[in-house]
């Protein structure tokens, strides 16, 4: 007999008996359906303690590297501390070091990485300007740096992204609660082909996950395609530029809709719609790894196209950035 | 001889035909238009569903749930079960599954028709 805590409520799991259905019985609601291991619903983590293998059969590999598990598949051999998915009470002070311009209406922000706060490249946060306003921003750096770092498109509008660009920031201290997501990269890949997509501020996440396969020291050809509007939209060129022409297997590609009239000799933008470009380079997307970011409806018709011509659904991960309502 | 979903492969066959199986379902303009993309990770759990019932798998769907499933599409009709049924043996034919196997497959997948159609 093995004890889960839930919630700090402590639950005897009996002979025989799942996780699912003791939390059931005992009153707590978690989502479920099909009681199979199929539909994934009843998608749990373990926080303390590590699930039975049995438990992950079918998950995607960035959900089992973080101790995700089907509650109604799981017979605990071990005690387990769990929770239900993207729920991280935490939060962690961190102190702003700095902020600049990437683009016209790109900036950068670095924070100080709080003690014991570890997370994957690739993966976001919650930033909260205060107990009222909070946004999701993707790390853009590896985690083995003092810093976070982020992007953040600035709009007019916006009333988090307008007040980090114009007040001063340096030295405040703001409230950071995460890592959520399970867009990043995983050793196993290292030799097989990435192709990397992402859209206007999809590129932070995109650059951490980069910065971890070369870390990793990949052996499969890299290729990342940044998408924006037009040269002016597009930000970190020459770094990007710069790993292409460091490492061999790496291929930059910045893609355009609208050239406007920009001629830069160090870099050669490929102009279209990035749903064309992509599959123009890449007709078959068979046996490849693939990482899409950035705006919600451009990842999903990415997503399907690359299915289509062949991804496994197991091996295309994604990172939608879902507008804030609020 | 052992039953039918360990005949093929269990679990591993399930996870094998669902990309090719999916794949085939969102490129045919017949049934298409049925199948939501929003989230592409859920529908595949609901066709590893589906292929786990029809391969004789271990599962809890019931002509009830499919019955609930499906009643809020409108315009479903045979043909539909009909393309989802030959989109299902070019799966397995793929895979190399036996005719035989593929037969009895076809005739769980078509024993839920009534439900899938809630007549």
């Amino acid at each position: 007999m093995t004890q889960i805590n839930f919630k700090n409520q402590r639950y005897t799991v009996t002979a025989n008996n799942d996780v699912l259905t003791t939390l059931l019985d005992a009153g707590e609601k978690i989502p479920f359906s099909c009681r199979t291991g199929s539909c994934q619903n009843c998608l749990m983590k373990a926080t303390q303690g590590t699930p039975p293998e049995t438990a992950q059969v079918g998950l995607k590999d960035t959900l089992k590297a973080q101790s995700y598990f089907l509650a109604c598949q799981c017979y605990p051999q071990e005690n387990l501390e769990i929770d239900l998915p993207n729920t991280i009470d935490t939060r962690y002070k961190s102190r702003v070091l700095e902020k600049q311009w990437l683009s016209d209406d790109v900036i950068q922000i670095k924070l100080a990485r709080p003690k014991n706060f570890n997370f994957r490249a690739g993966q976001y946060l919650t930033l909260w300007k205060d107990e009222h306003l909070a946004r999701r921003y993707s790390i853009a750096n590896l985690p083995d740096s003092n810093e976070l770092e982020f992007h953040i498109r600035v709009f007019p509008q916006g009333q988090f992204s307008s007040w980090a660009a114009y007040e001063t920031l340096e030295n405040n201290f703001l409230e950071i609660q995460g890592p959520i997501g399970d867009c990043f990269y995983l050793e196993d890949a290292i030799d097989a082909d990435l192709v990397l997509i992402g859209t206007g501020t999809g590129l932070a996440p995109l650059q951490g996950i980069l910065s971890d396969a070369l870390k990793a020291g990949h052996r499969g050809r890299i290729d990342l395609f940044h998408a924006g509007l037009n040269p002016h939209s597009l930000y970190n060129t020459d770094l990007l530029t710069k790993y292409a022409s460091e490492y061999d297997n790496v291929f930059y590609h910045p893609c355009v809709l609208d050239k406007a009239g920009v001629v830069d000799s160090r870099v050669e933008y490929l102009e279209g719609d990035i749903s064309d470009v992509v599959f123009e380079k890449f007709p078959s997307m068979v046996g490849k790894k693939v990482y899409l970011c950035g705006d919600p409806n451009l990842v999903k018709k990415l997503k399907t196209k690359t299915f289509l011509l062949g991804a496994n659904s197991q091996d295309i991960y994604a990172d939608a950035f879902e507008p804030s309502h609020c | 001889m052992s039953n039918l979903y360990e005949r093929i492969g269990g679990d591993a066959a399930v996870n094998a035909a669902v990309n090719i199986f999916y794949r085939k379902v969102l490129s045919d303009d017949r049934v298409n238009a049925y199948f939501d993309i929003v989230d592409m990770d859920a529908q595949i759990a609901k066709q590893k569903g589906f292929l786990t019932m029809v391969f004789g798998g271990p599962n809890h769907y019931s002509g009830k749930d499919m019955r609930e499933g499906h009643k809020h599409l409108t315009g479903l009709n045979d043909s539909h079960v009909d393309a989802i049924i030959e989109l299902l043996g070019e799966t397995l034919q793929e895979l190399g599954v036996a005719e035989s196997d593929i037969g009895e497959i076809a005739n769980i997948a078509n024993s839920v028709r009534d439900d899938v159609l809630n007549r």
